[in-house]
C-alpha cells in the first residue's frame, strides 16, 4: 500500500515534468513551461539588465589576431581588426550575439526548411519553396561564388563567427523566441547565407505579372488591353535624365517571340506565386557640391521594405588596414550593405524590372515526364525534396521536374492534363564565370575611393538589380541602374510564353557598359526611386513594375531646391506629400457635378478641396480622399475586378486611371456594368463621392493613423513583441512611403564634407533582437518622428571625439 | 530547530545550484532527498514548496527588477494579459508545486522503504 502511494506520487511528479518540459502539450500550442517559465534557462535568463553591455574579453579560435569591439551609447559596434578575415569573423559572432533567431528563420523560411521546426503550418510555404528550386539555386550559386577566392574567404571568415558564437552558447542564453519555439540554433553554413541573398532576390526581382497580363489580354482583346495598359507614362520622370545620351551599337534581339495563348482555350487558373508587396519600394539621390550650401555633395537613401523586429538592418562600422566603412549590414551576409566610408558614400533602390518569366510546356502525354520542344521531345530531370515535419515521424517527399527554361512550379492545373507552368528567373540562373561575385560588391564598396573603383565594384553584382546611387569627397555623384538585364524583344516577358520553342528564350544580356548609368549631370543631382530607368530613348526593350510618384516628386523637389543643407534633405525623406494625390484630387473635384450635392455633401466637398495631399497623421482627410479614390477605382475598372475571385487578372495602373478621367471622361471604361445605363466619368464620380459621404456621415472619419496603422511587427507576429499605430505622416506615393507594416526601413544621410564625412541615420528597430533588452526597439519612436542619430564614424580605435561605453576584445587562442 | 534552520538553508541552497549544471527540472532531486529526509508529510510537502516558490521568485524578481520589467510584461501580454509582478508569481508557484510534489515523493519513497 505504502508502495503504491510512492509510485503513484513518482508517477504525478515526473508526469507533471514531462507535460511541462514537453511543447504544445496536449495538442494545444502552449510552449513548454518548464524550459520557458524557470528563472535559470528560462525567458528569465533574456531579461537583459539595463544600460551599458558589460565589457568582456573572449578567446575565440579561429581568429588570425586581436580584435576590439566598441559599443556606442545605441550599443551600434565598431570593430577593429587588423586582417580583412577578421572584420568579417567578428562581424558573423557580434551579429549572431544580437539576431541569431533572425538569421535561423529567415533562412529556413527562404530555404522551405519551416516545418521541420513550426509543424505542419508552415508545410505549404516549404513546398512551395522548393517548388520554386530556391534551394537548388543557391547550391549552384554557391558553388561559383565559391570559385572565387575572394568571395570564398569573406564568407568562409563570416560563418566561422557565426559558429564561434553559437557553439559557447548554452540553453540558457538562446535567444528568445528558441524558447518559446523549443528548437534550438545549429550551426550556419556558407549555403545559409547564400540562402539569405536569395530571400533578398525574392523580396526584390520576382515581381511578375505574366499570367494576369495573359488572361486580361484574352478578357479584352488587343485593342482594349493595349488601351488600359500602356507601358510607359507620359509625364514620367526616368531616374537617368534625357541630357544622358546612349552612345553605343545595342544588341539586337533576333526572333519574334509567340506567347501561349493558343495553347490554353482558356484562362490560366493557377493563383501566382505570393507576390512581394505592391509599392514596395525606396529613395535614394545625391546633390552635388553645386547645390548645397557648404559646397559639399550629399547622399541620402531610405530602403522601403517590410518593416519587422527584429529589422532587417544591423547598423555596423567596420575597420580593417583595407577599409574603414559605416553603415548598415543585412544579418547573414557579410559587409556593409549601405553606407560610407570616409571616401564615398553609396545607396541603393530597387530597380523594377521583370526578370522572371513563366512559359508553358506541352507534355508529350499525360505521364508529364516528357515535353514537346522545338519539334522533337525533352526529358524533365527531377531532383528530390525532403521536407522534415515537426510531429510527423515520415518526412514529405517531392520530386521537383526541371525543364529547358527552370523549375515546374505548377503542374497540378486541373484544367487540362497537357500543359504545366515552368518558371526562368533570372535570380535562380547559374552565375556567369567572373573573378568576383555579390559578396566582393560590397567590400569592394567599403574599401572604394572614387569613381572608378564604384564603377569597378558594381561589375560582380547580378541580381536584384539596384539602382546604386553614389557620392564621393572628390566632388564626383553618379548612379548606375546596376544588375543583369535581360535582353528581350518588344513586350517579351510581359505574357505566358510557348515553351516548347527554344527561340523564346532570353536574347542574351544587357552588355554591362550599355546599362543605364549617368555622372555629374548638368542638373546637380541624380536620384531615383523605383521609378522607370530610362525614357523611351534607351534602346533595349524593358518590362516591370515602376513607380509613377515619387520619382517625379524627388525630382521635382531636388530641381528646385538650391543652397541645400542636411536639414532640407531629412525634410524631403519624411515628406508626407502624395504627387497622386495632388494630382487625383483636382481632377476629382473638377468632374464632380457639385451642383448635385447636398449641404453634408457640399461641406466634404469643401473640405477636400482645401486639403494639401499631405498624408499628416492627425488628419481625416486622407482617410476620406483615400476611400473615395479607391471606390471610384474599383466601379472604374469593375469589368476586370469581377475576375479576381477566380483568376488572375492585371490592375490599371493608377496613372492611366487618371489620365482616363483627365482625356477620356466618357472613355467606355467608366461604365458601370449593373446598370444599363451608360455611365460617364463624372457619374462614377457622384456615386462614389454619395457613397463615401454617406459613410462618413454614419461613422466620422478616422485619423489617418489608425486607417493606415503603421506598424513594424515581429517575425512571428507575436503581437507583444510588435509596435502598432505608429503616429507617422506618410503613404505609399509619398516620399515617406509608409504604408502598414512596410516603409522606410533606414533612413541615412550623409555629407561627404572636406574635413571628414558626417553622417546621420536611424531605422524603425534596436540593435539587439532580443524583446528582453532596451535595445530592441529603441529607435522606433524616433524613426517615426523623423529625427535621426549622428553617427559616430570612429576613425580609429581610438577616436574620443564622442565616447563609447563598453569594449569588448578578441583574441584568438592564448593570445 | 536549529536543525531544521540549517535544512532549509541546505535545501534553499540546493535548489539554487543544481540546476546551474544540469536541466531545469532537477530542481526535482533536492525535493526528494529533503522530504525523504523529513520528519512527516506535511513538513515534507510544505517546505519543499515553499523553499522553491521563495527561491524560483526571488530568482525571478531580480531578474526582472535589473531589466524593469520589460520582457515579463511582455511575456504576460504574451501568455494572457498578465503583468510582470504576476508573471514573477507564476514562476513561483511554479516551482512549489514541483517543490512540494517531489517533497512529498522523497516522504513517500522512505515510508515505502519502511
Amino acid at each position: 500500500m505504502r508502495f503504491l502511494k510512492f509510485i503513484l506520487l513518482a508517477l504525478f511528479g515526473v508526469g507533471l515534468l514531462w507535460v511541462l518540459n514537453t511543447h504544445n502539450p496536449f495538442g494545444s500550442a502552449l510552449p513548454a513551461m518548464g524550459p520557458l517559465l524557470n528563472p535559470v534557462s528560462g525567458f528569465w535568463a533574456n531579461a537583459e539588465q539595463k544600460g551599458a553591455l558589460p565589457d568582456q574579453k573572449l578567446s575565440l579560435p579561429g581568429l588570425k589576431s586581436k580584435v576590439t569591439v566598441k559599443f556606442d551609447e545605441r550599443r551600434v559596434p565598431h570593430i577593429f581588426a587588423e586582417n580583412n578575415a577578421d572584420a568579417f569573423f567578428a562581424q558573423g559572432y557580434i551579429t549572431a550575439y544580437n539576431r541569431l533567431w533572425q538569421m535561423d528563420m529567415s533562412t529556413r523560411k527562404v530555404g522551405g526548411r519551416l516545418a521541420e521546426v513550426v509543424g505542419e503550418r508552415a508545410l505549404e510555404s516549404d513546398l512551395l519553396q522548393r517548388r520554386k528550386g530556391i534551394v537548388k539555386a543557391a547550391e549552384e550559386a554557391l558553388k561559383v561564388w565559391e570559385s572565387s577566392a575572394e568571395d570564398l574567404a569573406i564568407l568562409n571568415a563570416y560563418v566561422a563567427g557565426v559558429n564561434a558564437y553559437i557553439s559557447q552558447l548554452k540553453p540558457a542564453q538562446y535567444p528568445l523566441e528558441y524558447k518559446l519555439l523549443g528548437f534550438k540554433p545549429e550551426p550556419w553554413t556558407t549555403l545559409r547565407s547564400v540562402l539569405f541573398f536569395k530571400a533578398m532576390q525574392e523580396d526584390l526581382c520576382a515581381r511578375n505579372e505574366d499570367l494576369a497580363a495573359t488572361n486580361t489580354l484574352k478578357i479584352l482583346g488587343e485593342t482594349r488591353f493595349q488601351d488600359l495598359f500602356p507601358e510607359y507614362n507620359p509625364k514620367q520622370s526616368p531616374i537617368i535624365p534625357s541630357e544622358v545620351k546612349w552612345n553605343f551599337t545595342p544588341v539586337k534581339p533576333k526572333v519574334k517571340v509567340k506567347i501561349a495563348e493558343s495553347l490554353l482555350s482558356g484562362l490560366f487558373p493557377e493563383k501566382n506565386l505570393p507576390q512581394p508587396y505592391e509599392g514596395i519600394g525606396s529613395n535614394n539621390w545625391a546633390v552635388s557640391g553645386q547645390k548645397t550650401l557648404n559646397g559639399n555633395p550629399i547622399l541620402c537613401n531610405d530602403p522601403h521594405l517590410g518593416l519587422t523586429l527584429p529589422s532587417i538592418w544591423f547598423e555596423i562600422q567596420m575597420q580593417s588596414p583595407e577599409f574603414n566603412s559605416y553603415g548598415v549590414s543585412l544579418p547573414g551576409l557579410p559587409g556593409v550593405i549601405i553606407g560610407f566610408n570616409e571616401n564615398i558614400a553609396w545607396g541603393q533602390t530597387n530597380v523594377g524590372q521583370d526578370v522572371l518569366d513563366w512559359y508553358a510546356i506541352k507534355w508529350v502525354d499525360n505521364k508529364r515526364q516528357s515535353y514537346h520542344f522545338d519539334g522533337g521531345t525533352r526529358e524533365v530531370e527531377t531532383r528530390e525534396e525532403v521536407i522534415k515535419v515537426l510531429g510527423k515521424k515520415e518526412a514529405v517527399k517531392i520530386q521537383v521536374k526541371y525543364t529547358e527554361w527552370g523549375p515546374l512550379v505548377f503542374e497540378d492545373s486541373t484544367s487540362s492534363p497537357y500543359y504545366g507552368l515552368a518558371m526562368h528567373w533570372l535570380a535562380s540562373d547559374r552565375p556567369d564565370k567572373r573573378s568576383f561575385y555579390e559578396a566582393s560588391t560590397f567590400i569592394r564598396l567599403m574599401k572604394a575611393k572614387n569613381y572608378a573603383e564604384y564603377a569597378e565594384a558594381l561589375t560582380g553584382y547580378d541580381a536584384p538589380a539596384q539602382n546604386f546611387v553614389f557620392a564621393a569627397r572628390d566632388g564626383d555623384i553618379a548612379l548606375k541602374v546596376n544588375g543583369k538585364f535581360p535582353i528581350k524583344q518588344k513586350e517579351q516577358g510581359r505574357f505566358v510564353q510557348d515553351g516548347s520553342l527554344s527561340s523564346n528564350a532570353w536574347q542574351g544580356f544587357i552588355p554591362r557598359e550599355q546599362i543605364p548609368q549617368v555622372r555629374n549631370p548638368e542638373r546637380g543631382f541624380v536620384a531615383s526611386a523605383n521609378q522607370n530607368s530610362t525614357d523611351l530613348t534607351y534602346p533595349y526593350y524593358y518590362n516591370g513594375g515602376f513607380d509613377d510618384y515619387r520619382g517625379r516628386f524627388i525630382n521635382r523637389s531636388l530641381t528646385a531646391m538650391d543652397k541645400i543643407t542636411v536639414k532640407d534633405l531629412m525634410g524631403l525623406q519624411n515628406n508626407p506629400h502624395s504627387l497622386q494625390a495632388e494630382e487625383a484630387l483636382p481632377l476629382f473635384l473638377k468632374l464632380l457635378p457639385v451642383d448635385q450635392l447636398n449641404a453634408d455633401e457640399k461641406a466634404v466637398y469643401q473640405k477636400l478641396s482645401k486639403w494639401d495631399g499631405n498624408y499628416n497623421y492627425q488628419k481625416t482627410e486622407p482617410v476620406v480622399f483615400q476611400t473615395w479614390f479607391d471606390s471610384t477605382y474599383t466601379y472604374t475598372f469593375d469589368e476586370l475586378i469581377q475576375w479576381r475571385d477566380s483568376v488572375e487578372v492585371m490592375n490599371v495602373e493608377s496613372w492611366r486611371f487618371l489620365e482616363l478621367l483627365e482625356k477620356t471622361p466618357d472613355h467606355e471604361v467608366f461604365d458601370w456594368q449593373k446598370t444599363k445605363k451608360v455611365e460617364n466619368a463624372a457619374e462614377v464620380l457622384l456615386m462614389t463621392f454619395r457613397k463615401a459621404c454617406a459613410q462618413f456621415k454614419k461613422t466620422p472619419a478616422k485619423a489617418w493613423r489608425e486607417v493606415n496603422n503603421a506598424s513594424v511587427n515581429h517575425l512571428a507576429r507575436i503581437p507583444a513583441f510588435s509596435r502598432s499605430n505608429l503616429p507617422i505622416s506618410g503613404y505609399a506615393q509619398a516620399p515617406n512611403a509608409t504604408r502598414n507594416n512596410h516603409g522606410p526601413s533606414w533612413r541615412m544621410v550623409v555629407e561627404m564634407a572636406k574635413d571628414g564625412v558626417k553622417a546621420w541615420g536611424v531605422y524603425p528597430g534596436g540593435t539587439s533582437g532580443n524583446p528582453g533588452s532596451p535595445f530592441y526597439d529603441h529607435m522606433v519612436d524616433q524613426w517615426a518622428k523623423g529625427e535621426y542619430n549622428e553617427l559616430f564614424f570612429m576613425r580609429n580605435a581610438q577616436d574620443n571625439r564622442k565616447s563609447t561605453v563598453s569594449e569588448w576584445s578578441f583574441g584568438s587562442n592564448g593570445k | 530547530m536549529l536543525k531544521n534552520m540549517l535544512s532549509i538553508l541546505a535545501l534553499a541552497l540546493a535548489y539554487w545550484l543544481v540546476p546551474m549544471f544540469l536541466p531545469w527540472w532537477s530542481v526535482a532531486i533536492p525535493a526528494v532527498i529533503f522530504g525523504f529526509l523529513a520528519k512527516n508529510n506535511l513538513w515534507a510537502f510544505f517546505t519543499a514548496f515553499l523553499v522553491l516558490a521563495l527561491v524560483w521568485g526571488i530568482q525571478a524578481q531580480m531578474q526582472n527588477a535589473a531589466n524593469a520589467g520589460l520582457l515579463a510584461g511582455k511575456m504576460g501580454t504574451l501568455l494572457g494579459g498578465l503583468g510582470a509582478l504576476q508573471m514573477v508569481l507564476v514562476t513561483a508557484v511554479l516551482g512549489g508545486l514541483i517543490g512540494g510534489i517531489f517533497g512529498l515523493s522523497g516522504q513517500a519513497l522512505k515510508k515505502a522503504l519502511g
